[in-house]
């Protein structure tokens, strides 16, 4: 049996029978061989699939020996306790937030593991995600930094990130890593994407006794398909499942997905998302939305800034120029591109630059390559 | 007097396998539990007078009530201790 395919069947996992029907067959009837294992298992660590693994043995759809049951119930036990860890963290970082009178939405992980999932055990992260307003987007950093967190990667320049950027990571003194986002995604699509939207139609979930903010399920889809479709040109299998988990499980408004994909000019995303489920997984989403972007023609100015995150020259000035056209006003068109022409030195340096006209040349040379054609 | 047993709302907890694992508020290790322990945590997803617990456990595992009651009171005596759960 092949491996990939494997993977992808325990990727499907769990769903719906028309959407994971054809992948159900590759699981394996009899225990791999060791070295398959071995390969399977390793692959399930990378693409944030053994949850799902575990989860398939549990009901006894992936045979294993004996052996094989206890190294991956370890390995399971091992993601699981990270997971509560994390939760636990999660928890106390919403509380400061929230006494600094800082608005919260949970992003990805935690609430994509309890709100989309039958089994939180299914869905294993390893860091947590929050969104915050623009305008609160400093001080839940200077909060969270006098608390003992600190910043991973320096601004481009102060107020870059509150006015323009996709958000900072933090981590604390066990080296656990917190994501703050004031936007879903950095450049040409986050430009587009009406923020506040993100708050007014937030949900809420319940996690230890408190009740905390997630986005509603159908920006939440939405993020589940920028995240897969920008993230990386090759994304892992586990982003893209949340994907097929979120649209079998059918708990959005299509009409109303449809309608802030058209406003936040984000089909051609959508678009992407799904094509991935069905090429990256061989996963078929049906449905109206599936319906509504099958066939759908990616235009050349989509297909340019899709590039620009997941193409061979997806390089930070890459980002830039394509995010230009989507920057609205002057003034903040030349803020934006003063911030990136001169950033503080320890920000080129985390780029692989140097400040000052070294920086410039190198963006220019960026520019001037751009993305696919 | 009868004791009634519940989850207490503020544990984050995780199943897998046969072992549950549970995070209690100002405790810094996870509790690992496994086998009849976890069986324990699963019935008390709602609340249990103890002889309602002790009886499902005897008939669920084939022990006589006696043994389960000297058995099992220890253990939710740690739980509630460590903060797992909570007593009426």
């Amino acid at each position: 049996m092949n491996v990939v395919d494997i993977v992808r069947a325990i990727a499907a996992f769990g769903l719906p029978a028309a959407a994971g029907a054809g992948r159900q067959a590759e699981m394996p009837t009899q225990p791999l061989s060791a070295g398959a294992w071995e390969q399977v298992l390793g692959a399930c660590e990378d693409q944030r699939l053994v949850g799902f693994l575990q989860a398939a043995a549990e009901h006894g759809a992936f045979v294993l020996d004996r052996g094989q049951r206890l190294e991956l119930a370890e390995r399971h036990a091992r993601w699981c306790v990270a997971s509560l860890r994390l939760e636990r963290e999660l928890l106390h970082v919403v509380s400061l937030l929230q006494s600094a009178g800082i608005d919260v939405i949970v992003l990805k992980g935690a609430a994509v593991a309890h709100l989309v999932y039958p089994d939180p055990a299914w869905r294993l992260f390893g860091d947590n995600d929050l969104l915050l307003p623009s305008d609160q987007f400093d001080d839940a950093v200077a909060t969270l930094t006098r608390s003992g967190y600190r910043r991973q990667t320096a601004e481009a320049r102060p107020g870059f990130e509150r006015r323009f950027g996709k958000g900072t990571t933090l981590s604390n003194e066990t080296e656990m890593e917190l994501d703050l986002h004031r936007n879903l995604v950095f450049g040409t699509f986050g430009f587009a994407i009406e923020l506040a939207e993100l708050f007014h139609s937030s949900t809420t979930f319940e996690l230890g006794g408190r009740v905390l903010h997630a986005l509603g399920p159908e920006t939440r889809l939405l993020h589940a398909c920028y995240h897969a479709a920008l993230g990386d040109p090759t994304p892992r299998f586990g982003s893209v499942r949340d994907i097929a988990q979120m649209v079998t499980a059918g708990e959005h408004d299509v009409r109303v997905v449809l309608e802030l994909a058209r406003r936040w000019q984000a089909k051609a995303v959508l678009a992407r998302g799904f094509a991935l489920c069905r090429d990256h997984l061989g996963i078929d989403v049906d449905g109206p939305l599936a319906a509504a972007t099958d066939g759908y023609t990616i235009t050349r100015r989509e297909r340019r800034a899709i590039a620009s995150y997941t193409g061979a020259n997806r390089r930070f000035a890459t980002k830039v120029v394509a995010s230009l056209p989507y920057i609205a006003g002057v003034g903040p068109k030349l803020s934006f591109l003063r911030a990136v022409a001169y950033p503080r030195p320890e920000f080129a340096f985390e780029h692989g630059g140097r400040p000052g006209l070294p920086w410039l040349r190198r963006g220019l040379q960026g520019l001037l390559k751009g993305g696919e054609r | 007097m009868t004791v009634v047993w519940r989850r207490a709302p503020d544990v984050l907890w995780r199943r897998s396998g046969s072992r549950a694992m549970l995070s209690c508020p100002g405790q810094e290790d996870v509790i690992m539990m496994d086998g009849t322990a976890a069986v324990v945590w699963d019935l008390l997803a709602t609340p249990l007078e103890q002889s309602e617990l002790v009886s499902a456990l005897g008939t669920g595992f084939g022990v006589d009530v006696a043994r389960v009651q000297a058995e099992v009171t220890p253990f939710l005596r740690e739980l509630w201790s460590a903060g797992a759960l909570q007593r009426t």
